[in-house]
This record gives C-alpha cells, structure tokens and sequence, in this order.
C-alpha cells in the first residue's frame, strides 16, 4: 500500500487518544499498522485461516479443472450405492470410507458433489468481488472527483441499478446466463452489485478531494488520472476493502439463494445452494443431504463476515477505541462534573448534535 | 423544500423508467416464452402458440414490448382511453387484478417480522451496548454473524422440518421430561445471567434462580396440560399487566416518580376490571371491534395520564397509553389461547402449518381465524425475523456506542443526571436518528426480498407472482411485481432523506 505519509485513511480522524502504535510512531508504514491491528484480531484471523483451509481442502481434493485430486471420485460419476447412501465418515478412529458425506438418491459421491459446490461458490465470491469492487470503484472516482453533471448521470445510473432488487436482477441475470458456468453468472451478477460501493467512494473522493494533499499534486501538474489512481484511491482504500469483503459475504447467499431457485447453476454442476435445493424433499430420509451443504454455506459466509469485521476495526479504530476508554476510565470526578454543570444549561435531549 | 420535491418525484420517476426498460428486456431475453407449449403434446399446440404469440405480442422485439406496457401504465397515472393496464399473464388474467391480493399477502408477512425485528433488533443492540465487550456482548456478536451468514431458505427448511414438524408432535404427547426441564432451565438461566452480568456471585445466583424457576413454570405447565389447554388465567394477566405497568414506569419515568406510578396503576386496574367484566365483549368481536377497542384504550390510557399530569403530562399521556394498550393486548391474548382446543380440533391436532396462509374452508370466529393465521405466518415471520433482526442488533448497538462516546453524554453523567435519563433522553433519541433512516431504506427491500420465504412457505404472495412468472419467462406479472417493489422503495427512500432532515436539524435537504 503506497500511501501518501501522514494521511490517515480516515478523513477527520483526530489523533486524540491513540496510543503510539495506532498512529504509527515507529514510522512504520500504513499498511503495516492496519495488518497489525488485524492480526490482533484473532477471531478475525482464525476466519480467515478457517476460509483458506475449507478452499485449499476442496481444491486438493477433486482437483482444478483438468487436474485430479487425491479423491477418486468425480463429482459426475454415478457409483453403486453403499450402505443407502449413508455417510461413511467416522471421527473416531478416524476413517473417510467409501463416501464421508454419503451418495445422492443416483449414487453420486456426496464428498465430491459438496467440494465442487464449495469450489464455485468460492469462485462466484471472488469473482464477483473483484469485479464489483472494479466496477463501483471506477464508477465512484469518477463521480466523486468530476462532480457536476458527470456526478449527476452517474449516480442516476446507479440509482436506476439499486431500485431493482438484487436477488430478482439476480434471478433473471442467472437464468440469462444459463450455460455460462460459476464464472459467467459471477461477473454478469457482478454488474447489478457495484452500487454500494460505487456511492461509498464517491462519498470518499468527495471529501478526499478538497485536501491539500490534491491541491499539491494538481498544482505540481499531475493529470486527473493520476491524482484520482495515485493520490485519492490510496486514501479511500479501507472503505472500499471493506465494503467489498461485505459484498463477498452478501454473493455468497446470493448465489445460493439464485441457485436454489433453479436459477443459477445447474446440474450436473454443482452448487452449495443447488444441492440443498435438490435434496430437501429428502429432509426425513437422508439428512445428510441437506446438512453438508448448509454447514458450508454457513461456515464460508461466517468466516468473511468475521474477516470483513475484523478488517473493519482494523481500518477504522474510532469504535474499538472508543470502547476501551470508555470501559477503562473511572467514574467522571467531582471536578468533572461541577466543570460540566457550570457549562451545561437545562436538561436538553442533546439533538443539537453538540460534537458536530 | 417544494422545489426539492418536485425536483426528487421528477427524477425518481424517469429512474423507475429507465429500471423498468431494463428489468423488461432482461426479464423477457431470460428464457424462450413458448417453452412449455412447444413441449406439450396438446393437439391444438399451434393454435395455442399463435394465441399466446397474440396477445403478449411476442412477434415484437421486446424494447417495443416494453413500450406498449409503458403505455399500460401511464394509463394508471393519467386516465386516457380506458383504465390501468398492466398487461395479462399467459392465464390472461389481468395482472393489475392479480397484484393487489399478491400485495396483500406479501405485506401480511413482512409487516409482523418487519416490526418486531426493529422493536427488538433495536432495543437488543442497545443492551449489548450498554453491556459491551462483556459476555452477553460477545455471545449476541457471534449469534447476529451467524445469522447474517445464513441464507434465508435455509432458515425456511431448519424452521419447517424441526419446529413445525417437532413441535406437531409434541403436541401428541405434551408433557416435558425431567431432562427437557432441565436442559430449559439451564438454557434461560445462563442468557439470564449473561443479561445480567455482574460479579460471579451474582450471576450464579441469578442463575440459579432464574434456572430453577423456568424448570418449575414449565414443569406446572407440563403437568396442567397447558400446552393443550393455554390459557392464562386471572393471576397471570393480573401479574403481567403489573409488570407492564411496573416496566414503563422504570423505563420512561423512573421508580422514583410517583404520578407516573399512579397513571400505571390506574390504567392496570381499568385494564383488569376489563379483563373481568368484559369478556362477553370479547366473545361476540369482530376484527372491527378489537381494533376499536385497542383505539379506545389507547385513548383510555392517555386520558388517565392527561388528568393525573403533573409537570410532565405529556410523559404521563405516553406510559398512560403504551401500559394500557399492552395491558389489553395480554387480555385479547388470553382470550385466543382459550380458543385453542378448539382450533387444534379443527387441525387434527396439527396446528402448526408448513404451506400455505390459510387452512381452506376455515369456519370460525374472529379467534379461531386469528390462530389460523397466527399458526400459517408463525414459521415464515420467524425466518424472515431471524435474518433482519440481526442487522438491526448490530446498526443499534454501533450507533449507541458512538452517541455514548459524545460530548453531550458525557456532559449529562457529568451534571448527575441519573443513567437511566442518561440513556433514555439523551443517548437513545439520537441513535434513532441513523435507524429510522435505515429502517425506511428497508421496508422497501423488505418487500422485494421475501421471495424465498414466500416460496419455500408456499405463500402466494408478489415473490411466488415473480418467481412462477420467471419460471414461465412470463414478462408481465414480473414487471408487476417489479413496479409495487420499485415503487416502494423509492417512496421509502425518499421518505428517509426527509425524515433524516426533520430529525437531524444539522441536515438541509437543498
């Protein structure tokens, strides 16, 4: 991150309570105090080890593409059914057996089915983060440095993509798109979800564009692209990291939730949300069925969730902060509180916004 | 101000035009419309394909489709040449007679867990706040999270196999195990004390009490056969009005204002005279006159704080009307949990529903519809609770972090004023100012999001409208659909921006 020196990536963050490793004292350099703040954050990081361990098991496991896994089974093959399909797993001793998460009412291995459904869920997460986050942040910059009428048609574009639903837009984008694959669905669900953070870095560069960090850099000949690539997005950063691990969190129940309507990716591909979609009638007679798929829908949106917390309070201290004075300070004083009477007039509900 | 809204309808409504083009064309290039009678083996196939190819004009592209529904609609807003026209479904029915029904159904659902989820997604954040970075913090963190990541028709499904589905058995045999009153007690116990926090004496006391107390209630209520036969009785209401009476009191006044006791009072002995004295009322109601009766409370209520006033009627008015409206809510509640034996007889001892918003050729009273209802919207309300609440938890409780750390808090503790004035008058009022914005961006997405619960509960409401008109690639009914949600939402938007102005002064809407 090759922040300007000096800007903190809060405008109007005053430095008044931090403690000399908040504000980076050390001279250490932005990106390293804020990926310290999230180490710190063990929930956070425990997410994000949980996240890359689900992802790596499931790529090792059937493999990419052309390349094979250590598993034997594909995710297309029908097998013989063994033992109706129960699942074969054992925690103690432990042993996979022939299926760990048992076999569909065709004989499909279900261990396979779940890994592939994993693999393009995660897929549909990334891909639509990145090209949202692309999307809103191009859009935004643009809207937020230019003002004026660029501003105006802009943000009535965006404006006309929030009116509508996402998870309709989703559905017609997903049955459009049928044949496309993970992929395909991902980038075109990816357009009808730029508009959060579209506006957030606009609201951004609104504000960012009136430092004098800009004034400097327009006034030593910097063209716009450079000032709005070099200058302003460097400062707007944490917002839009963020606001796209949120989105991330968001695609996942999107897809599912689009896949699950029989909109989104079909069989003999498979989905997390397909799945559960497909084996929900057999609720009572095959549990397993339906509880793979949901522990992993859960436990990949638990896990951004966590990472987009933690990133948040890493980027944005003001409430953890805040919090910590607030729990470790004493009792206000005597003194305090004659100085505050002497200043105070009547019981006011205080809507006057005296911090403004 | 005028100007700006003139300004803001303007353009919202060249907005909702431009969304529409898009949502028709993408909706109508979704899929091949003929899909299904190309399939069939039906011997007039042919003629079929030409009457649907008629009257939807699907030998048109679909931009000059789009026009003639444009057309359709203007008609809606300004009466030329015949009524509104939004067009037919491939049933030729008349979408603009379909949609009224769907939008009722659709705002039946919502409207319960929409209100609940604010009231205690609301009132949750602000105790994690007040509580915060304890354990009772910590462990709604990870319960709103959780519920953040799951996906809503995976709250449908757990909800319809396991409480619909378990609680109908139960109801086989009602009686609790000494097991299920223990796991009860400890459960309620340890969120108790959690709430409650505090030294480790403390908690373990109030563990201990509030844990041995559940297991007993319930073990009463096992033993009386309570779950087949509920009702409350003459001592619970009477104890339950008190504690309303007891609650508003704390929370609005404080325990120490004695005019404020003396509304409360007043209006929990009207309420219980009531609940002695008007029952025959109550048998022979209407929906019509329970909403008049709640009316008249209310009035009753505000009555009884207006005379007793003191130097702050307007507070007596409040704690007056919210002690008797909810005083006469236990009452009418008592009085449909009577009507229960009779309800389940009706149901074949299965009352909780899993599809569906009513039971068909349901004959009753205005309580035995109100459990048919209740028991249909019970497990669609709880879905779709579970996943808006947890929003509300989080937004409150950041929200009340923030005011917290402001100067004008400060400066209320600073001068004396007690915590709970503190945090009622001071702190409360301005967290609502960011919520009540959030809340009125929801209530349009709330309506166009409940598709899944709709569909999964088998619910025909605007989300089973659009999701069967998309199965069909049925462009109409989806462009209905499209427009009640669009429309919603930009009115609530719309509305969020004003309110945000009227309530926060240091906002001007230009």
């Amino acid at each position: 991150m090759s922040t300007i020196q000096g800007n903190l990536p809060e405008p109007g963050l005053d430095g008044a309570g931090m403690t000399d490793a908040d504000t980076g004292a050390k001279g250490e350099s932005q990106g390293r105090i804020i990926l310290r703040r999230f180490l710190k954050n063990k929930v956070a990081v425990a997410a994000l080890i949980v996240y890359l361990l689900v992802l790596i098991f499931s790529i090792s496991a059937i493999g990419l593409g052309p390349v094979h896994g250590w598993w034997p089974y594909s995710y297309k093959q029908l097998n013989p059914q063994v033992n109706q399909g129960a699942p074969t797993l054992r925690l103690w001793p432990f042993s996979f057996g022939a299926h760990p998460f048992g076999q569909d009412r065709i004989g499909k291995d279900y261990f396979a089915l779940t890994m592939r459904g994993i693999q393009n869920s995660v897929l549909v997460m990334i891909v639509l983060g990145v090209f949202a986050t692309v999307v809103g942040v191009i859009v935004g910059a643009i809207a937020g440095y230019f003002r004026g009428w660029v501003d105006a048609v802009l943000m009535r574009i965006t404006d006309i993509f929030i009116v509508i639903p996402a998870l309709v837009v989703g559905a017609i984008v997903g049955r459009t798109a049928n044949g496309l694959g993970a992929f395909g669905l991902a980038a075109l669900l990816a357009l009808v979800s730029w508009m959060v953070i579209a506006r957030l870095v606009r609201s951004e560069f609104l504000a960012l564009r009136e430092r004098e960090f800009v004034e400097a850099a327009r006034v030593a000949g910097a063209s716009d692209a450079r000032i709005i690539f070099r200058h302003i997005l460097p400062n707007a950063v944490g917002v839009i990291i963020v606001a796209s691990t949120l989105l991330i969190a968001s695609a996942i129940l999107l897809e599912t939730a689009i896949s699950y309507l029989g909109f989104g990716i079909k069989a003999p591909d498979s989905s997390l949300g397909l799945l559960i979609s497909l084996n929900q009638s057999a609720f009572t007679t095959r549990p397993w069925l339906f509880w793979w798929p949901a522990v992993f829908i859960v436990l990949l949106a638990l896990c951004v969730n966590f990472v987009g917390d933690g990133l948040r309070e890493a980027f944005d201290p003001r409430q953890q902060r805040f919090s910590l004075r607030r729990t470790r300070e004493p009792e206000p004083t005597e003194a305090d509180a004659a100085l505050a009477q002497a200043g105070a007039a009547g019981p006011g509900d205080g809507s006057g916004g005296a911090g403004a | 101000m005028v100007s700006y809204i003139a300004r803001r309808i303007g353009v919202s409504i060249l907005i909702l035009i431009a969304a529409s083009f898009i949502m028709y064309v993408l909706a109508a290039s979704s899929g091949d419309p003929l899909q299904d009678l190309e399939g069939s083996s039906s011997p007039n196939k042919q003629a079929l394909i030409e009457a649907r190819v008629h009257s939807q004009h699907l030998d048109l592209p679909a931009p000059v489709r789009w026009l003639l529904w444009l057309g359709g609609v203007a008609r809606c807003v300004v009466p030329i040449g015949g009524g509104c026209d939004l067009g037919t479904t491939f049933q030729n029915q008349q979408v603009v007679q379909l949609l009224p029904q769907a939008t009722a159904a659709t705002v039946q659902l919502v409207m319960v867990a929409f209100v609940l989820a604010v009231v205690f997604g609301i009132a949750l954040g602000i105790v994690t706040a007040l509580r915060a970075y304890s354990g009772f913090d910590y462990s709604i963190t990870l319960v709103s999270f959780f519920l953040f990541s799951l996906p809503s028709f995976l709250v449908a499904v757990l909800l319809k196999s396991f409480i619909a589905l378990g609680y109908n058995n139960f109801l086989a045999d009602p009686t609790l195990s000494p097991l299920a009153l223990a796991i009860w007690g400890v459960l309620v116990g340890l969120i108790v004390q959690l709430i409650v926090g505090g030294a480790f004496r403390k908690r373990l006391l109030v563990f201990l009490i509030t844990g041995a107390l559940t297991a007993l209630v319930l073990w009463f209520m096992s033993a009386t056969q309570w779950f087949v036969r509920p009702s409350l009785g003459p001592v619970v209401v009477i104890v339950f009005c008190a504690a309303i009476g007891f609650g508003f009191v704390g929370l609005l006044a404080g325990l120490h204002n004695r005019k404020a006791w003396i509304t409360a009072g007043i209006n929990v002995g009207v309420a219980i005279v009531c609940y002695f004295g008007l029952q025959w009322l109550l048998n022979a109601s209407t929906f019509g006159t329970l909403v008049i009766l709640a009316v008249v409370a209310i009035v009753v209520g505000m009555l009884v704080g207006f005379f007793v006033g003191g130097y702050d009627r307007g507070l007596m008015m409040r704690i007056g009307a919210l002690t008797a409206f909810f005083s006469a809510g236990v009452i009418v509640l008592d009085r449909l949990m009577r009507s229960w034996p009779a309800y389940m007889d009706i149901t074949n001892d299965r009352p909780l529903a899993t599809v569906g918003s009513s039971t068909p050729g349901l004959e009753g009273d205005v309580w035995i519809s109100g459990l048919d209802t209740f028991t249909h919207f019970l497990l669609p309300t709880l879905s779709l609770l579970a996943i808006s609440f947890a929003s509300y938890t989080r937004y409150s409780r950041s929200g009340m972090l923030e005011v917290l750390g402001q100067d004008y808090v400060r400066t209320a503790r600073a001068k004396g004023l007690p915590e709970r004035t503190v945090i009622v008058r001071h702190a409360f009022r301005n967290v609502l100012i960011p919520i009540t914005t959030l809340v009125a961006t929801d209530i349009g997405a709330l309506l166009g999001g409940a598709v899944i619960t709709e569909y999964v509960f088998g619910i025909s409401g605007m989300g089973q409208l659009f999701a069967a008109g998309l199965f069909r690639t049925d462009v109409n009914p989806i462009m209905g659909y499209f427009l009640v949600v669009a429309i919603t939402a930009i009115a609530f938007n719309f509305l969020a921006d004003l309110t945000y102005s009227v309530l926060d002064p240091r906002v001007r809407v230009r």
